[in-house]
């Protein structure tokens, strides 16, 4: 067969070669994209885990080159811990976003005005052991969520890489605490036989009695105490075991009929 | 409904000793084991559903932790108390790491987050412990407890090294850099002075805190390395990784490369986690993803003692024998009473074992330089040949005295290069073979007593052969020989040509056979084995030469000498790799042991040593002859064997197959084996009989396709029929019949499913298959000529198919498919085939389908799911309509009905229950049970669930827990008290289902 193997295999990655795309996750947010329109009309947008920075591509197509308007309002900021190409109308900063100083960082970008978007497609190197693997996945996740509700509007909406595992169910149950609609979507583009997918939280609504702080101190868990998302609260004496709230997000697939299946070229 | 778990094989993460026992985290349990016989002691239920991730022993209690996970337990309740789950508390964060405080009043636990929750016995949180600002999540991390308020905490970060911090005054007291990537264990040495610390980059590092400095870096390991542990006073450290080997480290002098002691291969697939060694004894328990927990001597390469002997010529001339200078060993053969020698100079020498004496026992120049020695140890009888045609015999008593001698000269031949020996009834046969192709081959028979009455005789050298080794067994002497060829001569007749078997094994020359046992039928079975690592077991009817393989495979690696069955009826073969010779556990897929010896072109011979599974190795290397006796080993090899290192993909059982108690099942799995394992339905163990190697990518799926027949497929579009036989009571066997010819030469496509009908009551059958690529073929397989036969060929859409199946109704047979778009979509073969269905049967011959045709585009499909349907089961109603269960990658579970309709054929189908909330994840499994009444679905989630399905209606009753990751696969045995279900993902479960 060859040396074109590869390319014969994947129509994605050559769709992506095709469209100037750095990587063919573009196609993922294309596809959510389509099925949820939550791209449209956004202003001001952070893209983590963003490397090598196929999503701030399209980030920066939907808002700069489509809609050329009001571009001194307009903000992307991108961060991974991996150093990026520079992408046109695209900030970036290379930073570990479990790291309370990093969020400071991109909120200091923000000069104080909110973000209508903010997504995360970001996953650990796995080691093997699933529950660990899916815990530091969840992690990642929080710590999103934690920018998320330092930043994000009313009303936004956030977008992250899950694998459903044996915990999804209380991550879907702890989002729907500050999000009106949770839904998990899995766009055709992600390979059928693989555990990604995504969580499409739309309709941001943050706690009233609740006001988050960052503080370089603290830990995601730290963070979250007393906002009742329904996670474990740290008490004088470690509870005993008990079942944490756990809820099913509504399953959408996304793509459209005709598009290819990433499954079906291997 | 009751719903019990029977047994369970997976990852165990941590594993130590206690005085005469090993303690293993498994699962959700610790298990208890007996270090010397290796008892399973108890199983002590720790956890709900968090699986034991460490724990450490100290002043009577067990501190366990797991996840968010913690307890902690009397040691005593672990060993008599089957369930202490009630003392099980929660943490916020991930716990990494937990000690007991120095007086042991308080624990600690190290969090994820590089903070210490600091708490009492009863884990009320006394204070929290962390540095100001150091937040960043860690990967590993132990706590140092070294006096009441000297506790170091030695943290390993995913992005920023290692940090070393003092719990009480919260501060920093090292950060080292030097790791690349991830720090996935770092532990302080005994006296406090050192940490050793691993990292993605694959190296340990070893510092020393004293100076702050690092001192050495240790590389080996081929792949991430998971576990380290200081040992031996703390001059040595020991290593696990994910590349299966454990290795030792000597740390006790200050060297810029850290040297590596020794290297075990341990564990199967993929991942050891745990380790602890018990200095005292030196042995090494181990624990992985495989669900062994491995014991390891480590002091089997340099322990000095009785089992070693290593004797030189000039050793032997203390005891007044003398040597010309050139003078070396040619031959040797060991019994009971010690050792036979054959020097190039034609001294025979003896070696008494129990008075370590050396004597001469003949010397006759004629042999010598080129000779060559075979013996037979029951008969202690030794056989020397040299080239131009002279044997020399000689025969011993128990003690060693010689008895005889007797003296041949052969002239048949010019020349002889090989001389093979075998005994049968106290006869002995040699075989004499020349290295002139076209001269017979001269057989020697007498009496293996007296060395009298013998007889010589020819047989015809059979074309393309060369004799490699021997077996004499009732009247019939069979030869191996290269070109993988088998020759069966009758002793009686000799002048019969030899019945042939050519081309038995893909390798080339035959390195042993050996007669295992005879079946009722006559017929004989031979295990046979040959260099290039290929092994056989042939079932053979010696006096008409019919024969059968019944099992093949390949080893995992190097070449093969030799194979046994051992007392306990494990497979044991051995053979070099590279240098080293190696006896392997087959069976149990471990290393027995390994010797650094010259390799397989030197002399070396492996003998039995009078005791039963004792052996003895020699060889000859340095001009030394060195003596390896192996022995029974002190302690068992493992305490719990465990299955496959890395997800199963499929399980498929094949019920009753020597009477209704005995079971057996096969395991498909992502390490590209496939296992054959028992089944026992009272305590859900599983043993594995034979792992085969035929695939060469990871099993997509494995099942039975009726009691004989196994089909296994995988990616690169390998598909494989497999025939067991169980007519031999050593085990079942199983090979390899028949192999689906791949549409290029390098495919690259996925079979993802297949499903076969067989015609009439033959063993021809019709199979579809479907690809990754949206193709649909179908298949005659003619058993006859164990063949596949393309049929049909086509394409649904551009999407991956997960599922095929047929549905033959009274006089029609339907195809249907599934694939990633979340339709059910159906073809009627019987419109297109010449193949006739009366009530449901198949009614037609393999010749009378004839046609290759274009598979048209499907008649119906239906919309059941929103992504794509990973299971089906299907279930009849009448003659014109049937029901679909399935399950999807939208978690979501369906009952589909489908009817044919009579008069125009039209198929309509309609969904007729939908639970779209199936599980949190993935269905991966739908099975039908109790007589199809219920429905049972397997969620990556970890949860199995039962519906009541009796309506046609899905109605939840149960759902439990399993603890395997990755939930897959599913099969189901009927037993007489309801169902027995394994449950395969990475590892295997297997529960019991009782109806109430
Ligand atoms: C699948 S890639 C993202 C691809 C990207 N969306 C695109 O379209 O090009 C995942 C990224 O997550 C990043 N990542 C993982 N953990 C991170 C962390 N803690 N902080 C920042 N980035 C992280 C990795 O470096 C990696 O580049």
């Amino acid at each position: 067969m060859g040396k074109s193997s590869k390319d014969k295999r994947d129509l994605y990655y050559r769709k992506a070669k095709e469209q100037g795309y750095r990587a063919r996750s573009a196609f993922k947010l294309l596809q959510l994209d389509e099925q949820f329109h939550f791209l449209d009309n956004v202003t001001r947008v952070v893209d983590l885990c963003a490397a090598p920075g196929s999503w701030s591509q399209v980030l920066s197509r939907r808002l700069f080159v489509d809609n050329p308007q009001n571009k001194e309002s307009k903000r992307i900021v991108a961060v991974d811990l991996q150093p990026m190409f520079p992408i046109d109308h695209v900030t970036t900063i290379q930073a570990d976003i479990t790291h309370p100083k990093t969020l400071n960082k991109i909120m200091d970008l923000f000069e104080g005005e909110k973000a209508d978007f903010v997504c995360s497609d970001g996953a650990p190197d796995v080691t093997g052991l699933h529950d660990l693997d899916e815990y530091v996945q969840q992690q990642l996740i929080l710590s999103a969520l934690q920018l998320t509700t330092c930043l994000l509007r009313e009303g936004g909406v956030f977008v992250a890489k899950i694998f459903r595992g044996r915990d999804i169910d209380m991550l879907y149950s702890q989002l729907s605490f500050l999000f009106e609609k949770v839904v998990c979507a899995k766009p055709k583009s992600s390979r059928g036989t693989s555990l990604e997918s995504f969580v499409v939280c739309i309709g941001y609504k943050p706690p009233t009695n609740w006001k988050p702080q960052l503080d370089v101190n603290m830990s995601v868990e730290d963070f979250f105490q007393g906002c009742e998302i329904g996670r474990l609260c740290l008490e004088d004496k470690l509870p005993e075991y008990h079942e944490e709230p756990r809820s099913i997000a509504e399953f959408i697939s996304c793509g459209g009929l005709d598009s290819f299946d990433a499954d079906a070229t291997y | 409904m009751e719903v019990s778990e029977l047994s369970h094989y997976g990852p165990s993460l941590c594993v130590k000793f206690h005085g005469d026992y090993v303690l293993a985290g498994y699962g959700m349990c610790i298990h208890v084991y007996e270090l010397l016989n290796g008892n399973l002691v108890n199983t002590s239920r720790i956890f709900h559903r968090n699986k034991v991730h460490g724990f450490v022993v100290k002043n009577g209690l067990v501190l366990i932790y797991g996840a968010r996970s913690v307890s902690i337990v009397p040691l005593e309740a672990l060993f008599n108390c089957s369930n202490n789950s009630k003392l099980e508390r929660m943490c916020h964060e991930w716990i990494i790491s937990a000690e007991f405080s120095f007086d042991c009043s308080a624990v600690y636990l190290l969090t994820s987050y590089n903070k210490v929750l600091y708490c009492d016995l009863s884990l009320a949180i006394i204070d929290t412990k962390a540095v100001f600002g150091e937040r960043a999540i860690l990967y590993s991390g132990t706590i140092t407890v070294l006096g009441h308020e000297k506790v170091r905490v030695n943290a390993g970060t995913v992005m920023d090294g290692v940090f070393i911090w003092d719990m009480f005054t919260e501060q920093n007291l090292h950060h080292f850099t030097d790791h690349e990537g991830s720090i996935f264990f770092v532990v302080a040495s005994q006296s406090g002075r050192y940490v050793a610390s691993c990292s993605d980059d694959r190296s340990i590092k070893l510092w020393d805190l004293e100076s702050g400095q690092l001192i050495s870096t240790g590389w080996g390991h081929t792949a991430r390395i998971w576990n380290l542990q200081f040992f031996d006073n703390d001059t040595k450290l020991i290593s696990v990784s994910e590349d299966c080997t454990c290795r030792t480290w000597d740390v006790s002098l200050p060297a810029q490369h850290l040297p590596q002691i020794d290297t075990y291969e341990v564990h199967m697939g993929k991942n050891v986690w745990g380790v602890d060694v018990n200095s005292h004894r030196m042995i090494a328990a181990t624990s992985g993803n495989d669900g062994r927990i491995k014991l390891t001597d480590l002091h089997l390469h340099s322990r000095p003692s009785c089992d070693r002997q290593i004797i030189s010529l000039k050793d032997i001339t203390l005891h007044g024998i003398k040597f010309k200078s050139n003078e070396m060993v040619k031959g040797f053969h060991w019994f009971r009473f010690g050792l036979i020698v054959m020097t190039s100079e034609g001294q025979v020498l003896k070696y008494d074992k129990t008075t370590d004496v050396w004597s001469t026992v003949l010397t006759n120049e004629k042999f010598g330089s080129n000779c060559i020695t075979a013996g037979i140890q029951e008969l202690n009888l030794i056989v020397f040949s040299n080239t131009g045609g002279d044997l020399l015999i000689a025969k011993f008593s128990n003690n060693g005295t010689l008895l005889k001698t007797k003296e041949v000269h052969i002239n048949a031949i010019s020349k002889t290069t090989n001389c093979l020996v075998d005994h049968s009834n106290g006869l002995v046969m040699v075989l004499l073979q020349s290295p002139n192709e076209k001269e017979p081959l001269l057989c020697l028979k007498m009496n293996g007593n007296s060395l009298s009455e013998e007889q010589t005789f020819q047989f015809k050298r059979p074309t393309n052969f060369s004799a490699t080794c021997i077996l004499y067994h009732q009247q019939y002497l069979l030869l191996g020989s290269r070109y993988s060829s088998l020759a069966v001569f009758d002793t009686l007749d000799y002048e019969k040509p030899a019945q042939m078997i050519r081309r038995m094994l893909p390798g080339d020359s035959i390195t042993s056979l050996k007669y295992v046992e005879g079946s009722t039928d006559g017929s004989s079975l031979l295990s046979v084995t040959d260099r290039d690592g290929y092994y056989c077991f042939i079932s053979m009817n010696l006096s008409n030469g019919g024969m059968e393989v019944v099992l093949q495979n390949k080893i995992a690696k190097g070449s093969l000498e030799g194979a046994h069955y051992d007392e306990r009826g494990d497979y044991i073969i051995h053979g070099f790799r590279s240098n080293t010779f190696v006896v392997y556990n087959e069976t149990k897929n471990c290393e027995i042991l390994s010797e650094h010896c010259s390799g397989s072109h030197r002399l070396w011979k492996l003998l039995p040593n009078y005791r039963s599974d004792h052996f003895i190795l020699i060889y000859i290397k340095d001009s030394c002859i060195h003596i390896r006796k192996i022995g029974r080993p002190v302690m068992p090899q493992s305490l719990r064997d465990g299955l496959h290192g890395r997800e199963i993909r499929d399980v498929t059982i094949l019920p009753n197959l020597y009477g209704v108690d005995k079971h057996v099942f096969c395991s498909g799995s992502e390490d590209t084996t496939v296992r054959l394992n028992w089944l026992n339905i009272k305590d859900g163990k599983a043993r594995t009989v034979w792992t085969f190697r035929a695939h060469t990518s990871g099993l997509q799926r494995c099942k039975f396709v009726n009691h004989e027949f196994m089909i296994t497929c995988a990616a690169r579009e390998e598909l494989y029929l497999w025939k067991l036989t169980k007519r031999f009571d050593s085990n079942p066997y199983m090979s390899v019949i028949s192999i689906l010819p791949p549409s290029t030469e390098i495919p690259d496509l996925r079979i993802m499913d297949f499903d076969v009908k067989f015609m009439n009551d033959t063993s021809d059958f019709l199979m579809a298959t479907v690809y990754s690529d949206s193709t649909i073929k179908l298949w005659v397989y003619e058993h006859q000529k164990k063949n596949f036969r393309l049929i049909t060929w086509g394409k649904y859409e551009k999407c991956c198919l997960l599922n095929v199946a047929f549905v033959s109704l009274k006089d029609r047979l339907i195809l249907m498919v599934s694939p990633t778009d979340g339709h059910l979509v159906l073809w009627d073969l019987s419109q297109y085939l010449p193949v006739n269905v009366q009530m449901n049967e198949l009614v037609c011959t393999a010749s009378d389908v004839q046609a290759i045709f274009a598979l048209p585009k499907y008649v119906q499909r239906i919309n059941v799911h929103k992504a794509g349907i990973k299971s089906i089961e299907i279930k009849v109603l009448s003659d014109l309509s049937f029901l679909v269960y399935s399950g999807g990658d939208d978690n979501a579970i369906a009952i589909s009905k489908f009817a044919v309709d009579d008069k125009d054929s039209q198929i309509e189908g309609r969904v007729i229950s939908l639970e779209n909330h199936g599980g949190a994840s993935t269905i991966t499994s739908v099975n039908l049970l109790n007589n199809k009444e219920g429905l049972i679905t397997a969620s990556v989630d970890q949860r199995l669930r039962y519906y009541d399905i009796s309506d046609d209606q899905l109605r939840l009753e149960n759902v439990f827990y399993t603890t395997n990751a990755d939930t897959g696969c599913l099969d189901i045995l009927t037993t007489s008290e309801g169902s027995l279900l394994l449950i395969g993902g990475v590892g295997l479960s297997c529960w019991a289902l009782k109806l109430k």
